[in-house]
């Protein structure tokens, strides 16, 4: 029982540990199977220096990190093999980083909710639960 | 004698430049958007609908038009803006009859006039989404000054991307161009200027 109780303190340090990677609010925009749409999210880190190698999911036909760059009135993409995400974290926001979801296998309607797994360097591989919704 | 009226001389005059001054300057700070100074005829553009037979600009005559450029599979800035749009024309109500959202692509290989149109109503059924051949749209492209690039060389599997200009146009009910709005400008900037052109033309 002791033996029982303790295991179950540590993995409840464990998991309430601060210092652990987690990624919050993630949400995703509606869309048309067949066609594009873009998912974004907080990546709060308060460890040191991560990188995030990849996200993976089963929504779309391809899922992508692209950067939206601004110069001026021009804007374009630029895919990203890899974000280092610093010590404090990162944020996945419209206009700036985002993921793209490219050929959505499923309509996407606000109240949907479907899951990516952002895999990090450090941190592995952590799964998030996005969740559709109008902008 | 001859001094105070020179004294009620010189406070007309003050009063009368001061008059003229806001006449002339005042006007430019009314508006949030870039203001076209003077409005310059904007080009009517002929496009294939969606349904059938062709849309104009100048069938829009009589209402404020607000154009962009996009396309249907760029995931982030078009839709913000068109969300943007969505909002506006929502927050109007009813004045929202006086005001027409165009949506012209700058992909015609991929964006058909009924995929346009069935993206843009996804935001609002009110909205207007066209296309065209590469040699129709060059031409709106060109007359609007909308810069647009594809980038094939990126290894994207969406296959290519587009690079575009986001300027949002305001076309005036006469069909000048009035103002335009850079990518980003918050939905109240617009809606203020809308409420202000629509009140106007009451």
């Amino acid at each position: 029982m002791t033996k029982l109780l303790s295991i179950l303190f540590v993995l409840a340090l464990t998991a309430c540990q601060p210092g652990v990677l987690r990624v919050e609010e993630a949400w995703g925009r509606p869309g048309v199977a067949g066609e594009n749409s873009g998912a974004y999210f907080r990546i709060v880190n308060p460890g040191g220096e991560d990188t995030l190698l990849s996200v993976v999911g089963d929504v779309a036909a391809a899922v992508e990190i692209h950067q939206t760059v601004m110069e001026g009135d021009i804007v374009r993409m630029e895919m990203q093999d890899s974000v280092v995400v610093p010590a404090g974290g990162l944020e996945f926001e419209p206009g700036d980083l985002h993921v793209m979801l490219i050929g959505l296998r499923q309509d996407l309607e606000p109240g949907d909710s479907f899951p990516l797994t952002l895999n990090f360097e450090q941190a592995g591989p952590v799964v998030v639960n996005v969740e559709v919704r109008q902008p | 004698m001859e001094r105070r009226f020179l004294w009620l001389l010189l406070g007309m005059l003050a009063v009368l430049l001061v008059a003229a001054g806001v006449l002339l300057f005042g006007q430019r700070s009314f508006y949030r958007g870039v203001l076209y100074e003077p409005p310059q005829a904007a080009y009517d553009f002929q496009l294939p609908a969606a349904s059938g037979g062709t849309t104009s600009l100048h069938e829009m005559r009589g209402k404020l038009v607000l154009l962009f450029f996009g396309y249907t599979s760029c995931p982030d800035v078009c839709p913000t803006t068109m969300a943007v749009l969505r909002q506006v024309t929502s927050d109007l109500g009813a004045l929202a009859d006086g005001v027409q959202v165009v949506f012209i692509s700058v992909d015609p290989e991929r964006d058909t006039p009924q995929r346009v149109q069935g993206y843009v109503s996804a935001f609002d059924p009110r909205f207007i989404g066209l296309s065209g051949s590469l040699d129709q749209l060059e031409a709106v492209w060109q007359a609007y000054g909308v810069y647009r690039q594809v980038d094939d060389a990126s290894a994207s599997l969406a296959g290519y991307l587009v690079a575009h200009s986001t300027r949002l146009y305001l076309i005036d009910p006469q069909g000048d161009l009035l103002l335009s709005y850079s990518y980003g400008t918050p939905p109240e900037d617009i809606l203020s200027d809308l409420r202000r052109l629509l009140r106007k033309n009451d």
